[in-house]
């Protein structure tokens, strides 16, 4: 005769049984609670993992279906770069430059004070251990501001420290998107933070950038009373747009 | 992508999830297909683009499968990047079984706050073993009633309060005669005979 738990043990998985092994089981069934239990919790347990693979197969067949019903293509893969048209569309963005700064008579005091601002949140060793935010300053120290900003993006969601709106405001400067700058380093600016007045001083510059004179004043206005962060810089500015 | 946008993306899911449908469920596939393929074969995995594809696949089943289940409630990133993480944890999965390329412990260090909140999920893929292979061909000789049922216990986790709550069924001892029943049945095609659920 065969032990209890292994008779339950060869029965699931998969083991045919014997006739005898059969009737064993039967027996144990109708007369022993325990094993019954033990029988039930092990079936279920096989229930579910079957129910699961067979719903699986179902959701993925109707994926299969859609793919062939729409005719879904594999995306192309990157080409390789042509140096050609990279040469051509260069051409053009420098002229653009060109054009619009032969226009533009009003002295840039932009790129005059702008320097990019430094991470000073996180520092970032090989063993620093990963998170999101860690990626994000890594990427950030790295000058991918595209990736870094969508990270703090992401960031935003997750957390209410106060240096994403000010860090964001830097990803979007350096990416050229200067509205988005705006946004999010107004935001910097007028909540209580560690980056309060470098947000308001970057605002400032921002809106410079966007040729938006009365709002940078304002912004350089309250750093010069705040006596805070670059508010020397910020009263000469302010002299100068006089 | 705002995560307003995320949150619509999650409810149109968690609707087709409810009612049955798949309205949502092909459209938020095909949304996420090319950035997930082309994310798969950036991370050189070594797959061809038919395991990317039947990777893909399977993360998206698996997405899909645990807000049916109720264990993805609210989401704490976009829905790409779910997918991403789900598709990483399974290719890995893939490459190790093959024993393809040595998976290195780095690769598989959680690095977002999404594979923390993956630990929770179902979707590990398990082969079948026999006697699991035989209760899935009696599953198919059973009615669509008890395929239904043990759907809502099994797959979709339902409790009997939820099921009163969101089927047809308004009685809770219906629902319970009606699992036994059911398992009864797939019992009967196991013949094992003391058993009756």
């Amino acid at each position: 005769m065969m032990d209890k738990d292994q008779l339950l043990q060869e029965y699931f998985t998969g083991t045919p049984l014997t006739d005898e092994q059969q009737r064993e089981l039967n027996t144990y069934l109708e007369k022993d609670p325990d094993f019954r239990e033990k029988f039930e919790f092990e079936l279920e347990k096989d229930v579910k993992a079957m129910v699961q693979q067979e719903n699986r197969a179902h959701l993925k067949a109707r994926l299969q279906a859609l793919e062939k019903r729409e005719n879904l293509a594999m995306p192309a893969k990157p080409k390789p770069w042509r140096p050609l048209a990279i040469a051509a569309s260069l051409a053009v963005l420098i002229s653009l430059a060109w054009y619009l700064n032969l226009f533009n008579t009003s002295p840039n005091y932009f790129e005059e004070y702008y320097q990019p601002y430094p991470n000073t949140e996180v520092v970032i060793t090989r063993n620093t251990p990963q998170s999101l935010e860690v990626e994000a300053f890594s990427a950030y120290d790295m000058e991918d501001f595209n990736k870094a900003s969508l990270l703090f993006e992401q960031l935003k969601g997750e957390s209410n420290a106060g240096y994403i709106d000010f860090y964001l405001g830097q990803c979007y400067l350096e990416m050229g998107n200067i509205s988005q700058a705006i946004a999010s380093l107004t935001l910097a600016s007028n909540t209580k933070n560690d980056y309060q007045s470098e947000g308001t001083w970057y605002l400032a510059l921002a809106q410079l950038k966007a040729k938006d004179e009365d709002h940078a004043k304002e912004a350089l206005q309250k750093l010069v009373s705040q006596n805070g962060y670059k508010a020397e810089e910020a009263a000469k500015l302010l002299e100068k747009l006089k | 992508m705002k995560a307003v946008g995320h949150k619509v993306t999650l409810q149109a899911l968690q609707k087709d999830a409810a009612a049955g449908t798949h309205k949502a469920f092909e459209r938020v596939y095909q949304e996420n297909r090319t950035m997930f393929i082309n994310t798969m074969r950036s991370k050189r995995y070594g797959l061809s683009d038919e395991e990317i594809l039947d990777v893909y696949q399977d993360a998206y089943v698996a997405l899909f499968e645990n807000i049916m289940n109720g264990k993805l409630t609210e989401l704490r990133s976009s829905i790409s990047t779910y997918l991403i993480s789900i598709g990483r944890n399974m290719a890995l999965n893939r490459l190790r079984k093959q024993n393809r390329k040595r998976v290195f412990e780095q690769s598989l260090r959680k690095s977002t706050t999404v594979d923390e909140h993956l630990d929770s999920f179902d979707i590990v893929v398990q082969e079948l073993n026999p006697e699991q292979r035989q209760l899935r061909k009696n599953f198919k000789e059973l009615g669509k009633k008890c395929q239904e049922i043990l759907t809502l216990f099994y797959f979709k986790l339902m409790s009997i309060q939820d099921i009163i709550e969101h089927t047809a069924y308004k009685n809770p001892n219906v629902v319970k005669s009606q699992k036994s029943r059911c398992l009864r049945q797939l019992k009967g095609l196991m013949k094992i005979e003391g058993y009756d659920g």
